[in-house]
């Protein structure tokens, strides 16, 4: 016995209740997922820790005033004279911008976004690669017998033997576990081809490329590789950035830079095929290329040039993506020219806001279609 | 050392207080907050009450609120009163408690509150756990969340209306007169009618109970001659429950602000009259005069045309305005115009508009789970910054028509 609180942990309704609240709200988030993955909190968010997310409260709608639109009585030290203005007024629990809108901080496993977003993407063509050196062990059930250690037992099984033993003697419930009832889980070591993955990140660095737009990037980015993180054994990045010419740079570098300069797209497909063909032979590796862009190019011949490179490097990787980030309605004349390619791994996307994310992300990895 | 529950009633009637038998009962936090977030013991379960349960856990770990004391009223009463409370913090609660059960007993507001709540909620929630098993938790919670969203539409603020008269409510009229309703649908929204009714005095007198049980428990522990340190705790603890709230107002201070000055002036008879016969809507329009308004710094502030500004310190724009914000435990009144709206079974509201608007974001999303219950088109009247609307509902799309 540990005192009162065991004596109490009977009653346990609130936190049925309180578990239907969250299961609502979770419903809820699934539908602001869009919202709420381009959180920065989200995105620089350390995986351990929950984060603090502005998430509108499961609202119970009753017929009520509105909060603001008349005078109301309050209390404070004497200070305030008539005619001072109020900079709390406004910014109390029950406000928001819009009455109705009100905005409450919860805490959330960041885990429990990821694994919101990550039950909504797929894979494309996931096809293992690696040659015979790659090789991983893993253990794998073969077969259920009656024989085995405890740690392999097979509960499910177990019970289900039993019951039907039971049943046979025209019993319908438990009764005494037999040994005859036990089953086993029996498996040995089996080789199976590691899956590596490695992402080649592009970006174009170019001094048309503004904050909004490297937050996009790096909000993609970052979702992408905590994705593939989840589907592989191992993610490789590499980072490459562009101007007129292009290099490689490291992860925070690439997130950070800013330069001025004119662009060349066919710059960095090409560092990016030389990249391939170097270090992550296609048979061995799943490839993601992705450049973010926004797609003011050099030249009409360099936009050629580029859908070029895209089109020799297309049966080497599992998806191409060319984003584009742009704040205006139309795409860029670059984007027409990769319009051209048709083929199942080239994805084209654009975003123009933040809400626009999401369904890039899903338009990259798209769902596997509901079973 | 200090009183026990006996010898502490025995005190309080002394005192002139007649509280109902109280029985007290020390719980660890959590099921306080449970206590707390569903009102009464073994309420029925619905999500909106484990969210309250959520939001008092959250207040509690962050140091924003901490609850030490719930009453059920009823006869007897039940309180339950935080088991890591210090015996000073006990002793003080113990003597708010036994008011508030002054209160239930004697104020005209809960003259017809059943005496036996804790029972009847118990019977409602065993029955909602059977119609879920028959029907499913889906269609229970279905029927629930619209009943819920008009729980606060159980008074419609006529005092005179004879229970032989047709229910001016809405809630009461949809269970009446709703041929949408299956008989266990019906049974869920005359049930959450019930335990909302059962709560609605405490609304309406939310600063008057505060206050009086405030007032009581200053004057038990002052008479009590507690040692020098006890009562320091016990100043701390009362301190902090009439703390001004930054851009609220503290029910508590309030309520105990207008006992104080009706003491000081007009002597005990007079407070115990009060506590007998007002609301808080009759209480501040009787009592709250210029002195409390200083001595409480309260002040008028509203929308203006740049954010929002001090409006006054006024005590008559003050109590006027306090009277409007109470009127109706702070809730708009939606009365039912007809049943039959254009003969084709409608149903026709009105929001009876007395100067402030209604929350047209809500009353929008609200006139669902009155369709809901009532299973056909309906409408609501009301005004929108001076100008006739009617919002409707026809189970597919919502509509909004001015003038």
């Amino acid at each position: 016995m540990q005192g009162t609180d065991a004596a109490w942990a009977l009653q346990d309704k609130a936190r049925v209740d309180q578990a239907r609240h969250r299961q609502k709200l979770r419903q809820a988030l699934r539908q602001e997922l869009a919202q709420l993955i381009v959180e920065e909190a989200v995105v620089a968010g350390d995986p351990a820790r929950p984060v603090k997310l502005p998430i509108r409260v499961l609202e119970q709608y009753k017929f009520r005033y509105h909060p603001f639109k008349h005078d109301q009585v309050a209390m404070d030290g004497g200070e305030a004279k008539p005619g001072d203005s109020l900079a709390w007024a406004g910014k109390g629990p029950l406000a928001g911008d819009q009455p109705g809108e009100a905005v409450m901080e919860a805490e959330m496993d960041l885990e429990e976004v990821e694994s919101l977003v990550f039950s909504q993407l797929g894979l494309p063509d996931l096809a293992p690669k690696g040659d015979p050196r790659w090789e991983d062990l893993r253990w794998e059930v073969r077969d259920i017998g009656q024989r085995g250690g405890w740690a392999n037992l097979d509960k499910r099984r177990t019970l289900r033997q039993h019951l039907l033993r039971q049943a046979r003697g025209g019993r319908a419930q438990m009764g005494r576990l037999g040994v005859e009832d036990l089953r086993f889980k029996q498996g040995d070591w089996q080789e199976v081809l590691a899956n590596n993955a490695v992402v080649i990140a592009m970006r174009d660095v170019s001094g048309s490329m503004g904050d909004f737009k490297k937050r996009m990037a790096r909000t993609f980015c970052h979702w992408m590789l905590r994705f593939l993180h989840t589907r592989y054994h191992s993610v490789e990045t590499v980072f490459l950035v562009h101007h007129a010419t292009a290099r490689e740079v490291g992860e925070e570098e690439f997130f950070r830079l800013g330069e001025s300069g004119g662009t060349k797209v066919s710059s960095v497909y090409a560092l990016c095929r030389e990249v391939i063909t170097a270090r992550y032979p296609p048979q061995r590796w799943n490839l993601y290329p992705i450049h973010f862009s926004d797609g003011d190019n050099w030249s009409d011949a360099d936009n050629r040039r580029t859908a070029d490179l895209v089109a020799e490097m297309l049966p080497w990787v599992n998806a191409f993506g060319y984003v584009e980030i742009r704040e205006s309605a139309h795409g860029s004349t670059l984007l027409q020219q990769l319009t051209k390619i048709q083929h199942p791994r080239f994805r084209l996307l654009t975003i123009r806001r933040p809400e626009d994310v999401w369904p890039a992300l899903q338009q990259f990895f798209p769902p596997a279609p509901a079973r | 050392m200090y009183p026990d529950d006996r010898a502490l009633a025995q005190m309080a009637r002394d005192f002139g207080l007649d509280p109902y038998p109280v029985i007290f009962e020390r719980v660890p936090a959590p099921l306080l907050d449970e206590y707390a977030a569903y009102l009464l013991p073994g309420r029925m379960t619905h999500w909106t009450y484990g969210k309250q349960f959520e939001l008092l856990r959250l207040g509690r770990e962050w140091g924003m609120g901490k609850l030490y004391e719930l009453v059920v009223n009823g006869d007897p009463a039940y309180a339950f009163l935080l088991d890591t409370a210090s015996e000073v913090e006990a002793l003080a609660v113990r003597c708010h408690v036994l008011a508030h059960a002054d209160f239930f007993r004697h104020n005209r507001c809960f003259a017809n509150t059943p005496k036996d709540m804790v029972e009847r909620v118990a019977q409602h929630s065993q029955r909602i756990r059977g119609f879920s098993l028959r029907f499913g938790p889906d269609a229970v919670e279905e029927v629930l969340d619209a009943a819920l969203a008009l729980e606060e539409q159980v008074d419609t603020g006529d005092v005179a209306w004879d229970s032989a008269a047709e229910p001016p409510d809405l809630l009461g009229y949809l269970i009446a007169h709703s041929s949408h309703l299956e008989d266990w649908e019906r049974d869920i929204v005359a049930m959450v009618r019930e335990e909302a009714q059962y709560l609605w005095p405490q609304v309406r007198t939310k600063v008057a109970n505060e206050g009086w049980a405030t007032f009581w428990h200053l004057k038990l522990m002052r008479a009590l001659d507690l040692p020098a340190a006890a009562y320091l705790e016990f100043a701390r603890l009362h301190a902090s429950v009439t703390a001004p709230s930054p851009g609220g107002l503290n029910p508590y201070a309030l309520g105990l602000a207008l006992f104080e000055r009706l003491w000081t002036h007009e002597g005990p008879e007079a407070i115990f009259l009060a506590r007998t016969v007002e609301d808080d809507v009759s209480l501040v329009r009787n009592y709250l005069d210029a002195e409390v308004v200083r001595r409480l710094h309260l002040f008028l502030w509203g929308p203006a045309a740049q954010g929002s500004q001090v409006k006054s310190r006024d005590w008559r724009e003050i109590r006027d305005a306090l009277v409007r914000a109470l009127y109706h435990g702070g809730v708009p009144v939606i009365e039912v115009v007809e049943g039959n709206f254009q003969r084709r079974g409608e149903l026709y509201l009105r929001h009876r508009h007395e100067g402030w608007d209604l929350d047209i974001i809500h009353a929008e999303r609200c006139l669902p789970s009155v369709w809901r219950l009532w299973g056909r088109p309906v409408h609501l009247e009301t005004v929108v910054n001076g100008r006739r609307t009617v919002l409707s509902y026809d189970g597919r799309n919502s509509r909004s028509r001015a003038g």
